[in-house]
């Protein structure tokens, strides 16, 4: 009864509505802009914390050499590093707040700190 | 304006003040959300009276129903009243416009859409802009897509058991 006056314009009107609203409602998930910082630590003692912003390139020194760690506003990542399989590296940028990428080897991790927007993955 | 036409708007705009008065009996996650039964009534009176009657229906009815359960002036009731004239003027247009082509279902759920987009944005403007994102935007025009086809169904059904003919 109801199905015959449902014509082709209503079915194509109604799905890019709820496209609209499912990509609306997903969309939002790009690089967080709430406020954050990234901690970059080493296991020799280096504790640095950065406020995301202007592009800063930092090396540090781990356990066994240097690792370069670039962040910006994009969030933060290893530009290079010191050990032999780059798997930091390869990571790339991390931005939102609860993430981290550690370079095991040369005993660096870096995070993103602030409001996480999961539960339960808060470092 | 003559007294049958008269008499179809009171009846319509009666049933559509206790339809908007019942459902604010009903617990809503926000203190001025509505199911939006009494939209049924106002699309019924679009599509068998016409544009200027659907207005005045949903005026009486949001201001009406605002004085009997409570809230007329408040915060629910400026947005209620804007998103319900901007959502009753946009599915006028498209009644004009497309109509038949796009059916009272489809017009309803844009008509809904538009409500609660008008509404999501004003409320962000009213508390301020932090408030409102692209998430509850999305979230917002979903709740509007389903409630108005729902709407839209119903409406269509009214119209069909009332033998109410589209002008």
């Amino acid at each position: 009864m109801i199905a015959n006056r449902i014509t082709l314009w209503d079915i194509a009107v109604i799905s890019s509505l709820v496209t609209l609203g499912v990509y609306l409602l997903t969309s939002s998930g790009g690089p967080a802009k709430t406020a954050r910082t990234v901690r970059v630590v080493s296991s020799n003692g280096f504790d640095q914390t950065y406020i995301p912003g202007s592009n800063t390139i930092v090396e540090v020194e781990g356990r066994i050499g240097k690792s370069v760690i670039e962040i910006s506003e994009e969030g933060v990542r290893f530009i290079d590093s010191c050990c032999p399989n780059h798997f930091c590296v390869r990571r790339g940028w991390v931005s939102r707040p609860g993430d981290m990428v550690a370079c095991v080897p040369n005993g660096i991790v870096v995070m993103v700190i602030g409001k996480s927007e999961y539960d339960g993955i808060t470092p | 304006m003559n007294a049958r036409l008269t008499s179809k708007i009171a009846m319509l705009s009666a049933a559509a003040i206790g339809a908007y008065v019942a459902e604010s009996a009903f617990p809503m996650p926000l203190p001025w959300a509505r199911i939006g039964i009494s939209n049924v009534v106002v699309v019924v009176g679009l599509f068998s009276l016409g544009l200027r009657e659907a207005m005045l229906i949903n005026l009486v009815r949001v201001v009406i129903g605002n004085l009997i359960a409570g809230g007329l002036f408040g915060v629910g009731f400026i947005l209620s009243i804007c998103g319900s004239t901007v959502s009753t003027l946009a599915m006028g247009m498209l009644k004009q416009l497309v109509y038949p082509s796009l059916s009272l279902i489809g017009i309803s759920s844009v008509g809904a859409s538009v409500n609660n987009f008008v509404q999501i944005m004003l409320f962000g403007l009213l508390i301020g802009a932090p408030g409102v994102s692209g998430t509850m935007i999305g979230g917002f025009l979903l709740i509007g897509v389903v409630v108005g086809s729902v709407t839209g169904i119903l409406a269509s059904l009214v119209m069909s058991r009332l033998k109410l003919e589209s002008p």
